[in-house]
């Protein structure tokens, strides 16, 4: 009797899997193919267009909600904090064990990569002046005259200006010795 | 292969090149696709590496043209493949066109704001650019993020750029018609802070769930279906390929941009109210007077329309036009009809302010 029991359950099971899973399975896939008749292959991708334009309008009303918003807005901000917390902790512990055992921290090693970064700029910049210094010179002269700018300083003399000589510069490249 | 098979093969392998786009951080010069078009560099500094493309063609203009490219993606978009890109298609019709080539930030330039990208990097293009083609004035083009920055060096430089062009400009921010934009709005001010205090710059991966977040069923499945839809039309798939590479070319946005984006542009819409201050100049749009072509995209799904026809009003200009063209955020751009349609027309503008 029990065996019996057991063999009507294979048997629904495998109904029911046939039935909700594999014959619309078929169906659909015969519908999308090729070979099925245009019209049915054409209804087929309507349905499919008019699922995704409901998925879509669902999303913007979702977006839209302000209840929504405001919970995305609270989960965002939220972990943030968590993660700042943590990631002060973590430091904090780090920080210390990291010299104990004769190691550098992870702000002297970003210090020496920003080391190792400047000078390739200014390498690179240099390199690059020398370029356009040379393009400059090889144009005939007489050299452009510069454009005057609102403040009545020719462009050259801009302090923003951080390439040529005569500037104030604002980045690496102030390094450079020009 | 029946169409669940073959959508299915898609997604796997759509999700495995996501994967892969957050293990290596997204984008870099590296990952980008060969170039279509040459192209010399001609000055690299700051944060900036500017790309000269020479004129071709029966017909040279006399003034180049700078492309001041969005900060937040690699910039190949803009030369796709040949017969798909504005440069080949600027540079045939006889314009120099110069690009800027963003160098993505890094640790050391959290500081960085729009004073150093537009006083420092795209200044120092346009004097690189004056120098190397020996002109006093250039004409300028802003796509996206990259128009609010040419918006503001015009505004300070009014005597060096002849003609400008803005792209799709996000600049009312007060208009809020996009689904995704009401979800921003609940984030407080200080949500920016905090993003800048903990990573110092806005994450690449953090820009490219926002892009993904404006429309998840697209992103998730229906990319997919249509790639499978499509499969016929010729070129399409290399077309999907290598947009969707660019899709997940985010570099990081700089902390001192991202935390004025947010609030003075985004949070209190200075830009728009003639209120915004770079390195503590006002940014009074109103000394734009050149002439100014202002492209909006339709259906543009990132940038609303709505948010980019204001600039016409708030510049000072008496030569200015708007063209509203029928296609999206990046089918304005690369876009079969926007390449036959609406670029010629760019082209034409430019030549006969020349």
């Amino acid at each position: 009797m029990k065996e019996k029991n057991s063999s009507f359950t294979e048997s629904m099971v495998a109904f029911v899997e046939a039935a909700t899973i594999d014959l619309p399975v078929a169906a659909v896939s015969r519908i999308f193919s090729e070979d099925a008749d245009k019209e049915l292959h054409q209804a087929g991708w309507k349905v499919y267009d008019a699922a995704m334009g409901a998925a879509i309008a669902l999303t913007d009303s979702l977006y839209t909600s302000p209840r929504v918003g405001r919970a995305a807005a609270t989960v965002i901000e939220r972990s943030l904090v968590v993660q700042r917390t943590v990631d002060a902790v973590a430091g904090a512990f780090f920080g210390s064990l990291w010299p104990s055992i004769g190691l550098p921290t992870n702000s002297e090693v970003k210090m020496l990569r920003s080391e190792v970064r400047a000078i390739r700029e200014e390498l690179r910049s240099a390199r690059m002046e020398q370029k356009l210094r040379e393009k400059q010179a090889a144009k005939a002269a007489p050299a452009p005259a510069p454009v005057e700018r609102n403040n009545g300083l020719p462009l050259f003399l801009n302090p923003l200006w951080a390439g040529w000589a005569n500037t104030t510069a604002g980045e690496v490249k102030s390094r450079v010795s020009l | 292969m029946s169409v669940f098979s073959q959508v299915a093969s898609f997604w796997a392998e759509g999700a495995l090149d996501a994967i892969d786009s957050f293990r290596r951080g997204y984008g870099c010069a590296e990952n980008d696709p060969p170039p279509a078009t040459p192209s010399d560099i001609v000055y690299e500094g700051g944060k900036v590496r500017l790309r000269h493309y020479h004129a071709r063609g029966p017909v040279r203009h006399r003034t180049p043209l700078l492309l001041i490219y969005a900060l937040i993606k690699r910039p190949f978009i803009l030369d796709l493949m040949p017969g798909k890109s504005v440069v080949e298609k600027l540079t045939k019709a006889g314009f120099d066109v110069y690009l800027t080539d963003w160098i993505p930030p890094n640790d050391d330039d959290t500081w960085r704001d729009f004073n150093a990208y537009v006083n420092g990097d795209v200044a120092n293009s346009v004097r690189a650019i004056q120098i190397e083609h020996d002109t006093d004035q250039v004409n300028i083009l802003g796509y996206c993020f990259g128009a609010l920055l040419a918006l503001s060096y015009t505004a300070f430089n009014p005597d060096i750029v002849k003609n400008l062009i803005v792209l799709t400009t996000p600049f009312d921010m007060s208009k809020r018609e996009l689904p995704i934009s009401h979800l921003m709005e609940h984030l407080s001010p200080h949500t920016a802070e905090l993003v800048t205090s903990i990573h110092g710059n806005a994450p690449a991966w953090a820009i490219n769930l926002m892009f993904n977040a404006m429309s998840p069923p697209h992103h998730l499945l229906n990319k997919f279906v249509g790639r499978y839809r499509n499969l016929d039309r010729e070129g399409y798939d290399e077309m999907f390929t290598l947009f969707e590479r660019w899709m997940a070319s985010d570099v990081p946005l700089a902390g001192g941009v991202f935390k004025e984006m947010a609030s003075e542009l985004a949070g209190e819409n200075k830009l728009c109210r003639n209120l915004f201050e770079i390195g503590g100049r006002r940014v009074d749009l109103t000394s734009i007077t050149m002439p100014l072509l202002n492209i909006i995209g339709e259906y543009d799904d990132v940038v609303h329309p709505s948010q980019s026809y204001g600039v016409l009003d708030a510049v000072g200009s008496t030569d200015k036009r708007t063209i509203a063209f029928p296609a999206g955020h990046i089918g304005v751009g690369v876009g079969d009809s926007a390449l036959k349609k609406l670029w010629p027309e760019v082209t034409k503008w430019l030549a006969e302010h020349d």
